[in-house]
């Protein structure tokens, strides 16, 4: 098949559509075994969180002053992640950019998941996680509500609002896909496929409102994306700790979470591609771009850094001074350094074009890319509440195994629940391949002396 | 009524089913203990009954109130009325009821089988046994008996001594470790009386103490450390605004040195030679005062052999410092030299040098119609042990908290002695190290649970009364005494007329009575009393004259040291000789000055260290205080402890906490740091030593995280010749403010009571008192050492430690000491981040946290730039009975939840229920916060802002150039102040 | 008995469909509906302008989800603020900047709910029973056109479709307002 696929250089429609029906035929056992061992690690992170529970915050490497650590940069992360979908999926369809589409569909399901299991954090990260409910405004005898000047609170409001409206996103694009995957399918998954797609036909009235609701979402999850990393970095800049309090945050944090979300869709996709066989649809072009993309939110995030430093020098502020200096050279200072090499000078080797066209380079980078953007959040975060105010309570923070554990437990989760989407949604929009088929044939020929040497 | 259902009994069950539905908190416990010592019908739930009586954690003798609740004791104050601690008592004090609840006491006789294990008996199996032996004893001879035990006051001693005499023994010593002697030989070899002379701190212009810890155990720690707090206000004198001048010698820089002018670092043991010395210099500058009835040229010629070049090279203290402690002492409007350590020869000095510049009968008093010595000379003691150890003693009975096999120096051999004796009996309450040698254990009642009466001084008869029914069912020790006097002795059964311990004390009042106060019955008297906790009267100045006898001899301070390096033992603030350590909150409070807690350890100097090759590694992410473990060598054996490196000890001397490494002391005592009364010789708290690093490794944990403070607004300090130019010194670590406050919006206006606080910060002497108050009020958890070192402490009010850097040293006290509670912002920014309103402000001004609300997100103590607000990480746990101590006007919080100081909100709404109840407004000084209850030092005030006349506000303006807020850059306008430290420069 | 033909003409160019639908316009025949795999430019012009429609109502449903969700978001906030009149850090009762957040996010929440449900309603969706002439082929790769007309115009009606590019043209009688009845 791949070798049919080789020398085509004029995909169909109806090519399109037979790659993305391969990539959903049913998943072998390696599939599964895949997916139980996902299970497995979620499993294991729900017995260390029961565990926590059960004794108390204790068991985790917190105390006085580092109130908040690991979980909430988990929490940062994982939010962080979800952004990139949302700019692939809303933000690049408003501005017309044609190699989105072979990945929005990717990005967009990341999305999702990424919110799903960041939401997860704050709960766990709660003293008495049973009262989580008292955040969120609901009726009761006493009129208790929250308080909407906390940024906690702000956050439910962005986090649910924004898992809501890129859910409804995601599937509003999947209706006509699932149409046409019920076309093609039988027994069960026609059923589940024939509820979803709500009998959708592709008149021209049907795609008339279709378009206009899509542009209109598009149109709202562009500021939502916007306000969203916003608001969570506002849990830090709206307070009085050095640090913590500063301006900058809100775009800073947004291009952060650009930057890494993108390196986890390439950390996701170029293994995917692989396995579910679709290389025609998401080729080596998507991919450049999408490098692309990381090294730009690279730069913009090193020249955050910098200024960043530049405003605390600007300031004079002996506080803020002595908190930038401990960030630095302090004990932990090592996390700060090993922050710039992964987030600023490792992707700087994607000016060159031989690395971008490289999946092997562009999947290692992109590992360097996560893990650089989890210890940026770790050291403003814990950095900043270790060397505070009142140096008689100053203290540095390490994390004990409930912790690790808890936060490997969240990558299980997440996979697991991609790998079952990818294997039973269509992954790819077959739809907007085919509104651009002309991009994508663009797309093979550009690729086509890249396979060719691969 | 029938004889079936009792008045007495009915009011009881009455009053406990009230008390029951009344705090649902508390278990059956509190069922069983309802107070007798007065009637029944005082016993209202949920109203606390105060009861006075003394405390008995070290022979200063203070009087408490104790508060009653449901009868329960649960917290205990100062006795007002008492001279001696003025209503404040210190962190031991405070402590002390865990004493009486602690977990580790003894419930029962016990009984050591031949198998050494301990088993259960009944209590007149027990009495039998006990009193059998003693008859056996009896009949086999004179003086077959002895009773080593603390002294426990004039009458129950006595009842001691009768009931020794019953069985035909003379054998009696009562034992104090850190005793009276030198300073009674010393009065005696000066002034040619035994008896303990009163300081006037207040009354000095300098002070300068020759090793004694005036603010940690020396003396009347409470009583001084309210006189010092007078003594360092800065006052008029010879026409000016001056601050009293302090020099503390000793080898280690404590929390009294750190209150001082100069820390003057001698070599230990050397003490005796610096006074001795600065007594060379005011001869010789003929600072000698006219009426001070002494010879000039008798006391050249007994100092000529101590100039200052000499003892400066004996003691390491340079010999302009010498001269300026003369020029001080010589000069000063009234000082006062204070002697400490074991070395009569020190106090000796002392005394002289305070006698010649007149200042005996100023600063430094003797009273007539002292009290006779309660506790038994050193020799008198050694010779009951050589007896004991002669085998001339069949029955030991040891008793009342004395722990001999801990304490006594190694030289005697007690506890080889003990081993000898056929038949050894310990009363007392928690096991310790003297009980695990004995045969028959008897539990008795904890001093609070017992009559007793104290001698402290002249003309303070101090009552101690019973403030609640026995925890456990033990007896009290001078029942038992009494009841085998009567069985045992027959004949001279007469000798003791009382049934009780009980009647012997009121006995002995009426006695008191007929001697004070002839025209009141005797009753009246034994009410008063008992209200008001004793007799308290004004005793005359005996006029003493420093004998010329003295001066003839010659004095030879003991050598310092013979070893490389010196060992120098100084008695733990909290633990006094060691009977603090099996007390919870003592241990998890850390020492002022090192900040360690739960454990002994070593101080030295960073030279010392680099020495024997260790370096400071342990700055990084855990709050550790120390980590290598060194081997000192010592004449009796070797100890190994961790070392923590600090500047504030002289090089080449090794300091080392008194009071830890009890063998068997309860759970809390258990396993911590080195005993080094089993290594000190008799007379010395200093030992020539050798140390090695050893590869060892053990962790000296401290709350403190960092001991800088970077230059920041937390501890400020001024010095006492800004304050008379009217300077206020800029703070360089503070970023450069204009106008604060900034208001954005109207300010919120507070009708009614604003609360507020002022803690000067020059009062301060880092005591602590405040936080074991506060951990007894509002039932804070206990964490112990591996969550301190976590940053997992709890207290809601912590006393700061700062070492000045370099080159601070020049303009700036000593140490930075301060306590730092919840500051209660105006704009308070733990507030607005709480997405559940669990922390928000009250109508009156308080930043309060509703504990049932929290959801614990932790946002708030985030955002506080103070710090000051605490995670209940597990939940806490207090060992039965130590949960019988719980305050049930606080709630106990759970896992998962903030916590934080509120100005003890229980006591403000208690006192507006009843200004409401009574219709009248509050009085200022009608609340009081625990802390600030405590405080010997007064420097806590608390009241309303919006009262014009408040103290606290008056504290304010009395002090406007003193008058601070921590952090101001933060505007978020505390309603806690503080007034900066005085200080003077060093010319 | 039956009242009509529908002409089912398949096209494999989203262009030639909508030369289709021009032609028809032409022709004054608007009672048609066209089919396509996916939003094609050319194809929804083509038919807004021979039904002469303007854009998709949908917009409507969004704007006023979005003002409900604004509406909303003061209520919750202010409204709860003065029920306890809470000091907090001494910021006013109701502290506007922070509650534009809130209202924010939920204009953005009602709104794009509120479109989801327009765009279905709009969309006759979902409608699980297959409209008359759809051809599975018509959601992979080709672009259908299903015209209903009389019997006397098929002729006609099938030659201009032919013009127009149609690859093949199927007939089927058409029962009022049914579903194409197969023979």
């Amino acid at each position: 098949m791949a070798a049919a696929v080789e020398t085509n250089l004029q995909p169909s429609y109806i090519d399109i559509d037979r790659n993305v029906q391969r990539a959903m035929a049913p998943g072998g056992l390696k599939y599964w075994l895949w997916v139980a061992f996902c299970a497995f690690l979620t499993a294991l992170g729900m017995i260390f969180w029961t565990n926590q529970i059960y004794k108390g915050l204790g068991v985790t490497g917190y105390g006085q002053p580092n109130m908040w650590a690991v979980y909430i940069t988990d929490f940062v992360f994982w939010v962080g992640i979800a952004h990139s979908g949302t700019l692939i999926s809303a933000i690049l369809f408003l501005f017309r950019v044609r190699w989105r589409t072979a990945v929005y569909r990717c990005a967009e399901t990341m999305t999702v998941f990424a919110v799903l299991t960041a939401g997860l954090f704050p709960l766990i990260h709660l003293g008495r996680v049973w009262f989580f409910y008292w955040c969120v405004p609901y009726p009761n005898e006493r009129f208790l509500q929250p308080d909407f000047r906390s940024p906690l609170v702000w956050d439910f409001f962005a986090i649910s609002t924004y898992l809501t409206i890129s859910t409804v996103f995601l599937f509003t694009g999947l209706i006509p896909d699932l149409a046409n995957a019920r076309e093609v399918s039988t027994g069960w998954r026609k059923t589940l496929y024939t509820i979803l797609s709500f009998g959708w036909q592709g008149t021209d009235r049907q795609w008339r409102n279709f378009s206009m609701v899509y542009l209109l979402l598009a149109g709202f999850a562009t500021p939502l994306v916007l306000s969203v990393h916003s608001v969570v970095s506002w849990d830090f800049a709206m307070t009085q700790l050095p640090g913590w309090h500063s301006t900058i945050f809100a775009p800073y944090f947004v291009a952060g979470a650009i930057f890494s979300g993108c390196g986890l869709v390439l950390t996701l996709i170029i293994p995917m591609r692989k396995l579910m066989k679709i290389e025609d649809l998401v080729t080596i072009w998507h991919l450049d771009n999408l490098a692309k993309v990381v090294l730009l939110t690279s730069l913009i995030i090193t020249y955050s850094y910098a200024t960043e430093s530049f405003m605390v020098w600007y300031t004079q502020d002996p506080i803020e001074i002595m908190t930038f200096n401990q960030r630095y050279y302090g004990p932990q200072g090592y996390l700060f350094w090993m922050m710039v090499a992964c987030n600023c000078a490792i992707p700087l080797l994607l000016f060159i074009p031989r690395i971008r066209t490289n999946t092997v380079c562009l999947f290692i980078i992109s590992i360097f890319v996560n893990i650089g953007m989890w210890l940026e959040r770790f050291v403003i975060i814990a950095g900043s509440l270790a060397t505070n105010t009142e140096p008689s309570q100053w203290r540095f923070y390490v994390p004990k195994l409930t912790e690790v554990v808890i936060t490997v437990g969240s990558f299980g989760w997440f996979l697991m629940n991609f790998s079952l989407f990818a294997k039973f949604m269509p992954i790819v929009s077959m739809t907007e391949l085919k509104e651009g088929i002309g991009w994508l044939r663009h797309a093979v020929r550009e690729t086509y002396p890249y396979r060719k040497a691969a | 009524m029938s004889d079936g259902l009792s008045r007495r009994s009915f009011l009881k069950l009455a009053a406990t089913a009230g008390a029951a539905a009344a705090i649902p908190g508390c278990e059956p416990a509190a069922r069983k203990i309802i107070p007798y010592v007065v009637p029944d019908e005082n016993v209202i739930p949920g109203v606390p009954t105060f009861y006075a009586t003394t405390c008995s954690e070290c022979p200063a003798g203070c009087g408490l109130v104790a508060r009653v609740r449901e009868g329960r004791v649960i917290k205990l104050e100062g006795n007002p009325a008492d001279p001696i601690s003025q209503g404040s008592i210190c962190a031991r004090g405070q402590a002390s009821l865990q004493g009486l609840y602690n977990p580790d006491r003894l419930g029962k006789p016990h009984k050591r089988a031949e198998d050494g294990s301990l088993q259960e008996i009944a209590w007149d199996q027990a009495t039998k046994e006990f009193n059998d032996r003693l008859a056996a004893a009896a009949e086999a001879g004179k003086d077959r008996i002895a009773f080593i035990g603390a002294s426990q006051g004039p009458t129950l001693d006595k009842v001691t001594a009768l009931w020794l005499q019953a069985y035909g023994s003379a054998r009696l010593a009562f034992w104090e470790r850190i005793g009276e002697e030198p300073a009674r030989a010393a009065a005696d070899a000066c002034f040619g009386r035994r008896d303990l002379p009163l300081y006037k701190l207040d009354q000095a212009e300098t002070i300068i103490s020759f090793g004694a810890d005036f603010l940690e155990t020396w003396g009347s720690p409470v009583e001084y450390t309210r006189q010092y707090a007078d003594f360092r206000t800065p006052r008029m004198r010879k026409g000016g605004l001056t601050l009293g001048k302090a020099a503390y010698v000793s080898a280690r820089l404590g929390s009294t040195g750190a209150r001082c002018d100069e820390w003057v670092a001698a070599n230990p043991g050397t003490e005796g030679a610096v006074a001795m010395a600065v007594l060379n210099v005011v001869v010789n500058q003929g600072w000698i005062s006219r009426d001070s009835g002494v010879a000039a040229d008798a006391v050249k010629n007994f100092a000529a052999a101590y100039d200052p070049h000499t003892v400066s090279e004996q003691s390491g203290v340079p010999v302009d410092t010498i001269n300026k402690l003369g020029a001080w002492f010589g000069q000063a409007d009234g000082a006062v030299a204070l002697p400490g350590g074991d070395d009569p020869q020190t106090y000796i000095a002392a005394y002289i040098l305070n006698a010649v510049t007149g200042n005996v009968g100023r600063t430094m008093v003797f009273l007539d119609g002292s009290p006779a010595e309660a506790v038994t000379r050193p020799d008198q003691v050694k010779t009951v042990i050589q007896a004991i150890r002669d085998g001339q003693v069949d029955v030991v009975v040891v008793a009342g908290g004395a722990n001999p096999v801990y304490s006594m120096p190694p030289a005697w051999g007690f506890a080889a002695a003990l081993k000898r004796v056929p038949f050894v009996a310990w009363m007392g309450d928690a096991p310790d190290e003297t009980a695990a040698a004995a045969h028959l254990l008897l539990p008795v009642h904890h001093a609070l649970e017992s009559w007793r009466d104290t001698a402290p001084r002249a003309g303070v008869y101090g009552l101690g009364q019973p403030v609640m029914q026995p925890v456990f069912p033990s007896r009290a020790l001078h029942d038992v005494l009494i009841e085998s006097a009567h069985l045992g002795a027959g004949a001279s059964a007469q000798s003791i007329p009382w049934e009780n311990a009980s009647d012997a004390v009121n006995a002995a009042w009426q006695d008191l009575q007929g001697k004070l106060a002839p025209d009141s019955t005797g009753q009246a008297f034994w009410d008063d009393a008992r209200r008001k906790g004793g007799v308290f009267r004004e005793a005359k100045p005996a006029a003493v004259k420093l004998g010329s006898a003295v001066l003839a001899q010659k004095l030879q301070p003991k050598a310092a040291s013979s070893g490389p390096l010196t060992l120098a033992a100084f008695p733990h603030i909290f633990f006094y000789d060691g009977r603090g350590a099996n007390k919870s909150w003592l241990q998890e409070i850390p020492e002022p000055v090192s900040q360690i807690v739960w454990d002994g350890w070593a101080e030295m100097h960073p030279d010392t260290a680099a020495q024997l090759g260790i370096k400071e590694s342990y700055e990084s992410t855990r709050l550790y205080a120390g980590i290598d473990v060194v081997q000192i060598d010592t004449p009796n054996g070797p100890i190994e402890t961790a070392v923590h490196i600090t500047s504030l000890v002289k090089p080449g001397v090794i300091a080392m906490p008194i009071g830890q490494g009890h063998s068997s002391y309860g759970r809390y005592a258990a396993g911590r740091g080195a005993n080094l009364w089993a290594y000190l010789p008799e007379g010395t708290r200093s030992l020539g030593v050798q140390a090695r690093k050893t590869e060892k490794r053990h962790q000296l944990v401290t709350p403190m995280g960092k001991g800088d403070m970077m230059g920041r607004s937390i501890i400020e300090a001024m010095s006492i010749g800004d304050l008379v130019k009217g300077v206020v010194p800029e703070v360089e670590g503070e970023p450069h403010l204009e106008g604060v406050p900034h208001e954005m919006y109207e300010p919120f206006k507070y009708t009614g009571h604003k609360w507020g606080m002022t803690v000067d910060v020059n009062s301060c002497t880092g005591c602590s008192a405040c936080v074991a108050a506060c951990y007894a009020e509002n039932n804070i958890g206990v964490e112990g050492k591996d969550n301190v070192a976590l940053g997992r402490i709890m207290s809601w009010i912590r006393v700061e430690r700062f070492i000045p850097r370099a080159d601070e040293e020049s303009h700036g006290p000593l140490l930075y000491i301060a306590p730092i509670m919840c500051q209660q912002c105006d704009h308070a920014p733990c507030e607005p981040v709480c997405p559940v309103f669990a922390s928000s402000h009250t109508s009156e001004g308080l930043n309060a946290q509703i504990y049932n609300r929290c959801i614990g997100t932790r946002f708030c103590e985030n955002n506080c730039p103070y710090k000051v607000r605490r995670f209940n990480w597990y939940a806490p746990e207090w060992p039965e009975p130590l949960n019988l101590q719980l305050n049930p006007d606080v709630t106990v919080r759970g896992a998962g939840v903030m916590e934080k100081c509120t100005f003890c909100i229980q006591r403000i709404t208690t006192a507006e229920i009843n200004a409401r109840t009574e219709n009248r407004n509050l009085v200022d000084g009608e609340i009081i916060p625990a802390c600030a209850q405590a405080c010997p030092a007064r420097a806590i005030t608390f009241g309303d802002l919006n009262d014009p006349n408040s103290a606290v506000l008056k504290r304010r303006a009395d002090n406007k150039l003193r008058n601070y807020t921590m952090l101001p850059e933060n505007n978020a306008l505390p309603q806690v102040t503080y007034l900066r430290t005085l200080y003077r420069e060093k010319a | 008995m039956s009242d009509g033909i529908a002409l089912i003409s398949t096209f494999s160019s989203d262009d030639e469909c909508a030369q289709g639908i021009e032609a028809l316009h032409r022709a004054h025949v608007h009672d048609f509906s066209a089919f396509a795999p996916f939003p094609s430019e050319k194809i929804l012009e083509a038919t807004s302008e021979a039904r002469g429609q303007g854009r998709s109502p949908v917009r409507w449903w969004v704007l006023t989800g979005g003002i409900t969700g604004i509406l909303t978001a003061i209520a919750l906030t202010v409204g709860t603020s003065y029920e306890w009149n809470l000091n907090v850090g001494g910021r006013p009762i109701a502290s506007i900047p922070p509650y534009i957040i809130i209202m924010f996010e939920l204009m953005i929440l009602m709104g794009g709910l509120s479109g989801l449900l327009g765009f279905l309603f709009h969309s006759c969706l979902p409608a699980f029973d297959s409209a008359a002439g759809y051809r599975s082929r018509f959601g992979a790769d080709k672009f259908g056109l299903v015209v209903r007309c009389a019997e006397n115009e098929v002729s006609r009606l099938e030659s201009l479709l032919r013009d127009a590019g149609a690859e093949d043209i199927a007939r089927e009688a058409v029962i009022t307002q049914g579903v194409p009845s197969h023979h």
